[in-house]
């Protein structure tokens, strides 16, 4: 997965030199493209298709040049549909996309022959070409070896190498890239008939002096560990429960911290600040963005765990040791990380498909990762079990509410696979079937600049969209929970006592926008147990799904909006046979938890779903989708627990 | 097949370096006549002359005719001519002898980077002899007192020659005659 420096869309300014990047995937690329652009990349996607595009501006010795990063391919011969933007973007007749000014080229020295067949494809487009060279401190370090400047000499254009991260040579490739009109094609391009090519590379490589790197002793010998049948599963099952340990346990004190932050403000706040502008802040600021905001040490925890599995080299034999049983779902193991991700949330997880090298799998991918149990869930579950399954339940050792919370994570994930297997099958008939390449890198010490910038990437992200959207959106409902305005004359019409707090604001709920929007959906859920006020939550939740909890908070009228399970459970309503029924009932209760496991109940994963396939097409089918097996789970599961109890 | 690549000649834009590796070129030296299907490019004017090295062909184009149109033919021309030895003809039979091969090879070694090295550091550096198998080279300037010249001639010069002419081959550093060897101020009485 590679980690971008990710920000908004911009344009870059034309008139500028543009220079693109290009190199194979491992090949140190977006480590390169992180270091020369520093802070200042911009992200985007190219027109009409699934591409991520990433462009940033470096800073040379003779003022500045667009840098453009393009996705990493093993060749330009078109089979996937990021080869192809690649190919466009060479492509000097494609005008759909602009032709960079110069072209810069990623050779990894620990695989060069295979990096020459790309090479060889770059300089038949013609353009200025230089090499950058990357890896020569590993060719060395595993006793290969390499003459540089008789590889240029063969080569016919600039060869720098840099070891990424290395402040001299990025000092090089500085002045380099100062001046890429300078750059040469080389006197005669490289054959394209496969046979010549390879004899093309073959003189090269020996003019060159080249001499292949040892296998790399050290990751052999980890890998005969790692990737051991037995001992490397061993190892990757406590790697992920060690995972899931550190999200959910060691992120537990820093939550409890920000919550007891939260807690104080609200505190402060009721007691100086009165009337509804102290309803606003202690509800929808404090509820609604705080109860949000307490996720933000998960969010950090995952990425620096992701980071630093990814940077050492671990997280490719993650996906290795999962391959099989992700192609059982149609999809190969890179897929995992992506929704490995997307337990802590889909957002990051959809973000994380951009390592996938085919649109086709990347839609897939992209279609399960909401499925899967995200810690936006984990409250709605903790509240939604507490009212279904009595805490002192046990099956032997063990408690019936870990159990149910089991299932529901078993479920989101099972719900993913088949999702994914589905659209694989129902988006296969358009694209081509893509041969499988898995690199394994060498293990590496990861790079503190590289896991600090994916780290502080997540959280920025993390707390300016999501938090922009959660606060926009619980504003919007407060008002709506609140409007229209009732005064002291509609209380005593109603025959309230317009001191009653809990009366009153009862009344105001009742009477609200938000009880008729809840009351206006009533056909649709009905048939799931669900009255007005759960329908309030729902239709809440859409915007962010921790917001239900707030929400029926809110709606119960409950001192403490943020543990409303008591007086949730004492709530009555009518059973449609002139009587009363518990609202939160077994089958109510068991179909509200049914759908939220599969409802895609986020705006911001549809906002970052509408930006990763830059269409309106695949949010909408996702919402759709997801929407009408919600619905059809949940009243399966509401008819099943109905007869049952 | 032949493994081929090109490499530019900076002093002269029209022709490139083909370099072959080593046994490749079936003489070396100035080319009469090339085997059929590169003769017919010289016949039509496209190469002007083409020059065998000991592990490359120089090919220098007709005026009026560029690298980039028309190099992609002369690769796969010069590949086939390469693989038919026996239908080049040289100027002279000494062109297809070993010794002619052999100081070839250590006049191009001495010429290009390996020559350059020695140069950059203040050295002088020529072919003495090249015959039999044996070749000598002189050295002069900052090599004549220079502790690391043994290493220099093994690893830097020996090593490009037996690249370039593999086989028995024995490479030494020339015993000069007292005229050519630098004469240095001394305090030493002599």
């Amino acid at each position: 997965m590679a980690h971008h420096h990710g920000g908004t869309a911009v344009k870059v300014a034309s008139g500028t030199t543009r220079v693109a990047l290009v190199g194979s995937p491992n090949s140190g690329k977006t480590t390169l493209f992180n270091a020369l652009t520093g802070l200042r990349a911009k992200t985007g996607n190219y027109p009409g298709v699934t591409v991520a595009r990433f462009e940033g501006s470096v800073r040379t010795t003779d003022g500045e040049i667009v840098l453009e990063d393009l996705p990493g391919t093993y060749s330009l011969d078109a089979i996937s549909p990021d080869e192809q933007i690649v190919t466009q973007v060479l492509d000097g007749e494609d005008l759909s996309v602009a032709t960079p000014d110069a072209v810069l080229v990623l050779l990894d020295a620990t695989t060069l022959r295979r990096s020459l067949g790309l090479l060889a494809q770059v300089l038949q487009v013609g353009l200025p070409t230089a090499v950058v060279l990357t890896f020569g401190d590993e060719l060395a370090r595993r006793q290969g070896e390499l003459d540089v400047p008789a590889l240029q000499r063969a080569l016919g254009v600039r060869v720098i190498p840099v070891v990424a991260g290395t402040r001299d040579d990025l000092g090089v490739l500085r002045e380099e890239l100062a001046r890429p009109d300078s750059w040469q094609a080389p006197i005669v391009p490289p054959p394209v008939d496969s046979t010549e090519l390879r004899e093309w590379a073959d003189s090269v490589l020996d003019t060159a002096g080249y001499r292949l790197p040892e296998a790399d002793r050290r990751t052999a010998r980890i890998d005969s560990v790692l990737l051991h049948p037995v001992w490397g599963t061993a190892v990757f099952f406590v790697t992920m429960f060690a995972f899931f340990q550190v999200i959910f346990t060691l992120a537990a004190p820093l939550q409890d911290l920000v919550q007891a932050g939260f807690d104080w403000l609200a505190g402060v706040i009721a007691d100086n600040v009165h009337g509804p502008f102290g309803g606003f802040l202690s509800s929808a600021l404090i509820g609604g963005v705080g109860s949000v905001l307490v996720f933000l040490p998960q969010i950090v925890l995952l990425f620096l765990m992701i980071a630093v599995l990814e940077g050492s080299g671990y997280l490719s034999r993650a996906a290795f040791l999962m391959d099989r049983i992700m192609a059982r779902a149609g999809l190969e193991g890179r897929a995992f990380v992506a929704l490995l991700s997307a337990l802590a949330c889909a957002i990051p997880g959809i973000m994380a498909t951009r390592s996938l090298p085919s649109a086709r799998d990347r839609i897939a991918t992209m279609m399960a990762a909401p499925l899967m149990t995200c810690s936006a869930r984990l409250t709605v579950y903790v509240l939604l079990v507490g009212l279904l399954v009595d805490p002192s339940t046990r099956f032997g050792p063990v408690g019936a509410q870990g159990l149910v919370m089991f299932c529901l994570y078993l479920g989101g994930a099972l719900a993913a696979m088949g999702t994914a297997w589905l659209f694989k099958k129902f988006t296969g008939r358009h694209g081509p079937v893509l041969p499988f390449y898995m690199e394994m890198p060498s293990y590496r010490l990861p790079r503190a600049r590289s896991v600090a910038v994916a780290v502080w990437d997540a959280a920025k992200g993390f707390l300016s969209k999501v938090g922009r959207i959660i606060l926009v959106v619980t504003i919007v409902l407060w008002l709506l929970l609140n409007l229209p305005a009732r005064g002291t004359s509609d209380f005593r019409a109603a025959g309230i006592n317009p001191d009653d707090t809990t009366a009153t604001s009862s009344y105001v709920l009742d009477h609200s926008f938000a009880a008729d929007a809840g009351r206006a959906v009533e056909p649709v859920f009905e048939p799931l147990g669900f009255d007005w006020r759960i329908n309030v939550g729902v239709l809440a939740s859409l915007s962010a799904r921790e917001v239900f909890v707030a929400t029926l908070g809110q709606v119960a009228a409950a001192d403490n909006p943020d543990s409303p399970t008591t007086a949730l459970q004492q709530m009555q309503t009518p059973d449609g046979h002139g009587g009363e029924r518990k609202l939160f009932d077994a089958p109510t209760t068991a179909a509200l938890l049914t759908f939220f496991l599969f409802a895609l109940q986020c705006m911001s994963t549809i906002g970052v779903m509408r930006r990763e396939t830059g269409t309106w097409r695949w949010p909408a089918i996702a919402f759709g989708y997801m929407f009408a097996l919600a619905w059809t789970m949940a009243f399966v599961v509401h008819s099943v627990v109905s007869a049952v109890a | 097949m032949v493994a081929l690549h090109p490499e530019p000649i900076a002093a002269d834009p029209r022709s490139v370096r083909w370099v072959t590796g080593a046994d490749v070129t079936p003489f070396v030296g100035p080319v009469r006549h090339a085997a059929p299907p590169l003769e017919a490019l010289v016949e039509n004017g496209t190469v002007e002359s083409l020059c065998c090295e000991s592990d490359a062909v120089v090919v220098r184009l007709g005026a009026g005719h560029d690298w980039r149109t028309t190099g992609a033919s002369v690769r796969s021309t010069l590949r086939e001519a390469l693989t038919d030895p026996q239908h080049w003809e040289a100027d002279s039979a000494d062109q297809w002898s070993d010794d002619a091969r052999l100081e070839a090879a250590a006049r191009e070694v001495i010429a290009g980077p390996a020559g350059d090295y020695v140069r950059s550091h203040g050295g002088q550096v020529w072919l003495e002899s090249a015959r039999g198998g044996r070749v000598e080279i002189g050295f002069a300037g900052t090599c004549s007192h220079c502790p690391a010249a043994g290493f220099t001639l093994q690893h830097r010069i020996a090593a490009a020659i037996r690249e370039r002419h593999p086989g028995e081959i024995q490479v030494v550093a020339a015993q000069l005659e007292a005229s050519r060897r630098q004469r240095w101020l001394t305090l030493r009485r002599r």
